[in-house]
């Protein structure tokens, strides 16, 4: 299976990858820093129970926080050292969540997950579940929702098929691209693990058209892997999405409101995969992440492999520092990400991007009167329309708004993107979405 | 969430100036043919009505020459005139366009009507002398369009009395007729880097030339005629496309353009006044908003729903009968 699928149909827009910036550059290792700031919370659902308490020592791997009934997941310490303080601190989006301050020593034993089996060779789909878990894997693409929870699907919702999702398709972003050109094992055993955890039949690896050094190792890998496969697609953004990826490679569509589960489908990132092989073959949970530092406003782009709840501040000074004082930090992508208020925000287990926008780059909204030209209802992959949307929000008909169905916008941005009289579409469905469940709470 | 610090924090170029100043450019190949066609008054009229209706828009914007859109108004206005007109009628009309359609509207995207058709009309009402005669390309012999003539007499068909120099003529537009509108050549040169850029979607052109073929066909009249005489490309490209006044809902467009080709042909039949455009635009406008909602149609998930599509079937029932009933009427008045 190489034949590049093409889906134009579902809107989607041209975005520069700046390929140019970080697609070369090798996954390099941060130094350990002096303190880890870990936000209790890195994923969707309830928070984790915190069992350590303030001056208690932990070893770089050692269960944290524990998960708690439901959906939620576990954290492990990145670092070894004297737990310095448990308090709030600014999550980056503007909010403020509880975070473990670690302060490292020199010992640098690491703690691998303490499972009995791990001398037994073949794992049954309970166990992988059990390691996953154990592990504190969460959608390491930016979604964030508790692997292990995705991975046990009701009785009555078969899983046929697993989809590994390569395509990033944010720009200035090369995590997913690098891992698979450096990881390329780890990715197809990653699969072969998912795929009995849930006992579907099919899987396979979704990379880009335009980014070929992978395309290349993935098809050498391929041939090692006789049941598993890979998908090329094209490269328009946000055709990345789990819901664009199922519609072009399966042909099947989501019910409004479902999850993938509901037509039979899984989607993992590519960092995901190689957290299970990982967990299952190394017995080593999630303390790392691999985090892109572009944008032209830093000097020297770097890929970067970070201990978790590293402050951004230690990965700019690893790069060199920011060109200008005016430059602009923004923490995610760039289409979907939040401008950094500080320098102090912890990496989390989501947080695949630090970029740092020049002035000349950066797009200030002016809200100027909308012209009705249509480039946002040709853009949306959703096929919503955010000129009407976000009309009704404005003025508070939320029930036109969800009637329109403001609940199916899966928060791209490209209506905001290609906006010519710069409206903030983005925030303005963004704040829909807020008043919609603060009114239904 | 503090949602002033939520993304895009990039975005492209694109800017409401940038898509005006656009289509000024797509309208140059026209205004030169104009030129060539019925000399310098002509690209004085077209250009002294643009520069005025940007100085009508001063005192509202505060800028000149503004974001573009009052140029763009003007020229389309100043192109949709006879090229022997009095150099203020086309002003008189750029006072309608920009005060009344536009400004009184509340300004760029708010206003309903086309501003350039609504100024044609008002003048192509209140000054019908000026649009009873043509002045023909290269010599000073006015005339009666190709389609006028057609509508006066309905054995004449330009065509098997000039063959293919005949169609040569309407495609590059030597025939008589106003400024910026005979030349399809010239507008097709304009419309294909609008496409190019981005600027113009297929759907509405797309739909409102078929339409007039169909509906050209269905009366008898030949389609070649029916689209190079008059106004047809530089509406269905440059004026129905106006994106303010059009709506935006993908299916939408398509059904707005078909009603506008369908009007254009009615109108031309049945009604005594050659502007077919012009009136079949106006109208559609009309329908613009409603459209919007008619066709909103199905977002993604709704896939159970897709194929009962009873707002579209609904939607087309409503424009069938408008366009019957409109074209009755007009059968009553002729």
């Amino acid at each position: 299976m190489s034949d590049e699928i093409k889906f134009s149909s579902m809107g989607g827009i041209e975005i520069p990858p700046r390929e140019e910036l970080n697609t070369d550059l090798q996954i390099e290792e941060l130094p350990l820093p002096e303190v880890v700031y870990l936000p209790v919370k890195q994923h969707i659902g309830r928070p984790g129970k915190i069992i350590v308490n303030k001056g208690d020592y932990v070893k770089r791997g050692q269960c944290i926080v524990e998960e708690q009934e439901g959906v939620s997941a576990r954290l492990h310490a990145s670092v070894s050292g004297e737990i310095l303080d448990i308090k709030e601190i600014p999550d980056g989006m503007g909010g403020k969540s509880e975070a473990i301050i670690i302060k490292r020593d020199q010992n640098s034993e690491f703690k691998r997950i303490d499972f009995s089996l791990k001398n037994k060779k073949e794992k049954s789909a309970e166990e992988i579940r059990e390691i996953i878990k154990n592990s504190g894997i969460i959608g390491m693409g930016g979604a964030g929702f508790p692997t292990h929870i995705k991975l046990s699907p009701p009785a009555d919702k078969p899983i046929d098929t697993i989809i590994i999702n390569g395509s990033e398709s944010e720009p200035y972003i090369a995590v997913d691209d690098r891992t698979m050109q450096e990881k390329t094992a780890k990715i197809f055993r990653g699969l072969e693990l998912i795929k009995k955890a849930v006992g579907a039949e099919n899987g396979f690896i979704v990379c880009e058209e335009n980014k070929k050094n992978a395309i290349k190792k993935l098809a050498a890998e391929s041939q090692n892997w006789p049941e598993l496969n890979y998908q090329i697609v094209d490269s328009l953004y946000p055709h990345g999405a789990e819901k664009m990826l199922i519609e072009a490679c399966l042909n099947r569509e989501i019910p409004e409101g479902e999850l993938p589960m509901e037509v039979g489908v899984i989607v993992n990132n590519v960092q995901t995969a190689v957290a299970v092989a990982e967990a299952v073959d190394e017995q080593q949970p999630v303390v790392d992440r691999i985090v892109s530092v572009s944008g032209y406003g830093i000097k020297n782009p770097k890929n970067l492999i970070v201990p978790l709840g590293t402050p951004i501040k230690e990965l700019i000074d690893y790069c060199g520092g920011l060109v200008s004082k005016k430059s602009i930090l923004i923490i995610g992508g760039t289409m979907t990400g939040f401008r950094a208020e500080s320098t102090k925000i912890p990496v989390s287990k989501t947080g695949f991007g630090i970029i740092v926008l020049s002035e000349a780059e950066y797009k200030e909204y002016e809200s100027r009167v909308c012209i009705r030209c249509a480039k946002c209802v040709d853009a949306c992959p959703v096929y919503i329309t955010p000129n009407r949307i976000t009309d009704f929000i404005n003025n508070d008909y939320l029930e036109e708004a969800e009637a329109l169905s403001l609940a199916s916008c899966i928060e791209c941005g490209s209506c905001a993107y290609v906006c010519p009289a710069g409206r903030p579409l983005l925030r303005w469905l963004r704040e829909g979405k807020a008043r919609v469940r603060k009114r239904n709470n | 969430m503090n949602l002033k610090l939520s993304g895009p924090h990039i975005g492209t170029d694109d800017t409401i100036e940038k898509t005006m100043w656009n289509v000024v450019l797509a309208l140059i190949p026209a205004a030169a043919a104009a030129a060539v066609f019925f000399g310098y008054y002509a690209l004085f009229l077209i250009f002294s009505t643009a520069v005025f209706s940007a100085l009508l828009e001063y005192p509202f914007t505060k800028k000149f020459p503004g974001d573009g859109s009052a140029f763009v108004t003007g020229m389309l206005l100043g192109m949709s005139i006879p090229a022997d007109s009095p150099f203020w009628l086309p002003l008189v009309g750029a006072f309608f366009s920009i005060i009344v359609a536009k400004q009184l509207f509340g300004g760029l995207g708010n206003n309903i009507f086309n501003p350039a058709l609504a100024g044609r009309a008002v003048i192509r009402i209140s000054f019908a002398s000026h649009f009873s005669s043509w002045p023909a390309p290269f010599d000073a012999v006015a005339g009666a369009t190709p389609l006028a003539q057609r509508a006066a007499d309905s054995s004449y068909t330009y065509l098997s009395e000039n063959g293919l120099s005949g169609l040569w003529n309407l495609f590059s537009g030597n025939i008589p007729g106003a400024i910026g509108e005979t030349s399809a050549l010239a507008l097709l040169i304009g419309a294909a880097f609008l496409y190019y850029k981005g600027y113009i979607d297929w759907r509405i052109p797309g739909a409102f030339i078929t339409a007039v073929i169909i509906t050209s066909a269905l009366l008898g009249v030949n389609p070649a005629l029916s689209i190079f005489s008059g106004a047809v490309i530089l509406g269905a490209f440059f004026m129905a496309t106006d994106m303010v006044t059009s709506p935006a809902a993908k299916e939408g467009r398509l059904f707005f353009g078909a009603g506008c080709g369908a009007l254009t042909v009615l109108i031309r039949y049945f009604s005594s006044y050659s502007g077919g455009v012009t009136f079949a635009i106006l109208t559609m406008n009309s329908l613009s908003y409603l459209f919007d909602h008619l066709f909103e149609g199905f977002h993604y998930g709704q896939y159970q729903i897709r194929k009962i599509n009873y707002k579209i079937i609904g939607a087309a029932v409503i424009a069938a009968v408008i366009i019957v009933l409109f074209s009755y009427f007009s059968l009553l008045i002729s």
